[in-house]
């Protein structure tokens, strides 16, 4: 009910504010506005392309857009969902036999053992023990 | 439709009524007439953040391409530019990690004891066995022979950040450049000089007169004193614990800084009880010669206290000195009204110079991405609010082998950017702000993930509005006509 009745007040008010923008500026004449002039002072700042940003990237922790516009880390996600927030990603792999495709997490036997020789457990094809620093 | 960015500000208006119109993360800035400002203004007010959309036929074709091209007009999603101002952000933060920058107080103690002083605390306990930093110690002076491990940390910090050796240093204190003191100062100097650093210093400017040799030299190249209001005013609450004036005094000394060449920022701390001594107080400046002076800036500022819940507060709003003052300032190239107009007032000189973007930041200050502070209790602080305590303590240089650090509180405070404050990503101002004091913003929630803004937002709308208006009438009276749309393509500067 609340989340309808949200919607519905947001509705109203981008309504409303069109009708206001496009309907009656008020005391804005429409003239006014598409004579207006722009004086440019630093002809070298334009607008970003998302692409360039990603030059900016120099590492940190990256976060993902949630449904309600937040953005979280994965730490945060997994904290919310009542995971401990300090599971590796790798904890996520189940071990599989080599030659399976399909699962998106599968972890194929060369790189299990790669990990257990790095100190991973695995009980079965689960993995249950990470190394401690 | 079209929407407005959700990252738009728009200034004060300007002294002929139009309006500087920036973008928060494109660093654009553009002059815009009235009705459009006033039409901003309004779907701004109207619509939920980030909802601003209009149709866009309203505007002319030509301003729509400008508008757009400078990112005041976006087709992204409100998500879409907020994800790129957290990116933008990060990347920022990171570049700032490879600039730290470095404090020595060589002395906790002060000769003052100014009304307001926030360190009092401090030095109330200068005396008592059970306080950290105390006499019977021996830990409230600095030792010369801390000071070579102190140049070798830098060195060494230096270094791991991948910059070059050498560079500012600011001292800082207690009262850094106490007479009594002279000979740890003048080994501080000659090792650094040596090692091809310089050195600025806030100082209540009581013993400048001793130190004007290593300001000739260049080697203390800018003093940071304090004066708040005539000699009737300022001697009441800059008390100099020998009972002498210390309005003349620091008078004097700052005429003897700027004879040997040395640079000079006088802070005027403004409260409910002195403001309307600003305008005497500036004519006093204006008859030494100091105003208009290339060496000296003169800025106005809030004093910041505590209420009873320990709480960061203030009399005064800085945007509200703002207001008072500006007339004021108006005819003087180096007042101004707060410290965030003078960092703008820094900020905006690429714009009018190179034409480049408003220059834009990751975090707030050093505190948040490497300021080392190093006390004479040998410990390494990283935020000048809180010397001495542990919540700022990073680490220490007791070790002849260079600092030890404690990894979480150095995380703790050089990984808080405005990407990390998730109201941050919700502001226009973040990458201009920086998210804030990180540590008054702990004072007042207990959490440094948590914005200070105090009215920072207001504050740099009234202070865009004096520089724009400051350097364009530079510009005007220069004969430099900028009838056009792009100032720097015409007038070439």
């Amino acid at each position: 009910m609340t989340e309808k009745k949200n919607r519905r007040e947001f509705i109203k008010t981008t309504a409303a504010t069109t009708v206001g923008v496009i309907g009656g500026l008020g005391l804005i004449s429409s003239r006014a506005l598409a004579d207006t002039a722009i004086k440019t002072i630093n002809a070298n700042a334009k607008s970003l392309d998302m692409k360039n940003v990603k030059m900016l990237k120099r590492g940190g922790e990256r976060r993902m857009v949630m449904p309600d516009g937040s953005l979280k880390t994965r730490k945060q996600i997994l904290s919310q969902l009542g995971f401990d927030p300090n599971t590796p990603p790798d904890a996520w792999l189940a071990g599989c036999g080599g030659g399976c495709g399909s699962n998106a997490s599968g972890l194929d036997m060369r790189a299990r053992e790669r990990l257990m020789k790095r100190g991973f457990k695995f009980q079965g094809n689960e993995l249950i023990g990470v190394p401690m620093k | 439709m079209i929407r407005l960015s959700s990252f738009t500000i728009l200034s004060h208006p300007l002294p002929d009524q139009n309006t500087v119109l920036m973008n928060g993360y494109s660093g654009a800035l553009d002059i815009i007439q009235p009705e459009l400002a006033a039409f901003f203004r309004k779907i701004i007010k109207n619509a939920p953040r980030g909802q601003a959309f209009f149709e866009e036929d309203i505007l002319s074709n030509e301003t729509l391409s400008i508008l757009l091209e400078r990112g005041h007009l976006t087709q992204s999603a409100h998500n879409e530019e907020k994800l790129l101002v957290d990116e933008i952000g990060r990347g920022l933060h990171e570049m700032e990690k490879k600039r730290p920058y470095f404090m020595i107080v060589p002395n906790m103690d002060c000769n003052y004891r100014c009304t307001y002083c926030f360190e009092r605390h401090l030095q109330k306990n200068l005396n008592n066995k059970s306080s950290n930093i105390n006499y019977h110690k021996n830990n409230v002076v600095m030792t010369p022979e801390m000071v070579p491990r102190i140049f070798s940390g830098i060195e060494n910090i230096q270094k791991n950040a991948g910059c070059n050796q050498g560079g500012m240093i600011n001292l800082y204190g207690g009262e850094p450049l106490d007479l009594k003191n002279k000979r740890l100062l003048d080994f501080i100097f000659k090792l650094g000089a040596d090692k091809g650093y310089w050195f600025v210093a806030i100082s209540n400017g009581h013993h400048l007169n001793s130190f004007l040799p290593v300001i000739r030299t260049n080697t203390l190249r800018k003093v940071q004193v304090t004066i708040d209001g005539p000699r009737h005013i300022h001697d009441k609450t800059r008390i100099h614990r020998g009972g002498a004036s210390s309005f003349d005094r620091i008078f004097e000394n700052i005429n003897k800084v700027l004879a040997a060449e040395g640079k000079v920022d006088i802070r005027v701390h403004v409260s409910p009880q002195n403001i309307n001594q600003f305008e005497a107080v500036l004519g006093l400046f204006e008859k030494e010669g100091w105003t208009n002076n290339e060496a000296v800036i003169i800025y106005a500022n809030t004093l910041y206290r505590k209420d009873d819940g320990g709480k960061v507060c203030v009399d005064l709003q800085t945007s509200d000195i703002s207001l008072y003052l500006d007339q004021l300032v108006g005819n003087y190239n180096n007042v101004f009204t707060s410290a965030p107009a003078v960092h703008i007032a820094q900020d905006i000189a690429a714009v009018f110079e190179k034409g480049d973007r408003f220059s834009l930041k990751g975090a707030y200050c050093g505190a948040n991405f490497g300021h080392y502070i190093f006390a004479p209790d040998e410990n390494i602080y990283v935020c000048w609010e809180s010397i001495g305590k542990e919540n700022s303590k990073i680490g220490h240089y007791r070790s002849k082998d260079g600092p030890i650090f404690n990894q979480a509180m150095v995380e703790k405070w050089f990984n808080r950017s405005v990407s990390d404050i998730e109201d941050c990503l919700e502001c226009e101002f973040a990458l201009i702000c920086g998210g804030g004091c990180a540590q008054y913003a702990q004072y007042n929630t207990s959490l440094s993930n948590k914005p200070y803004c105090n009215d920072f937002q207001r504050t740099f709308e009234l202070a865009l509005a004096d520089e724009v208006a400051r350097r364009w009438d530079y510009l005007q009276n220069a004969g430099i006509d900028y009838q056009s749309n792009t100032l720097i393509q015409q007038g070439g500067i």
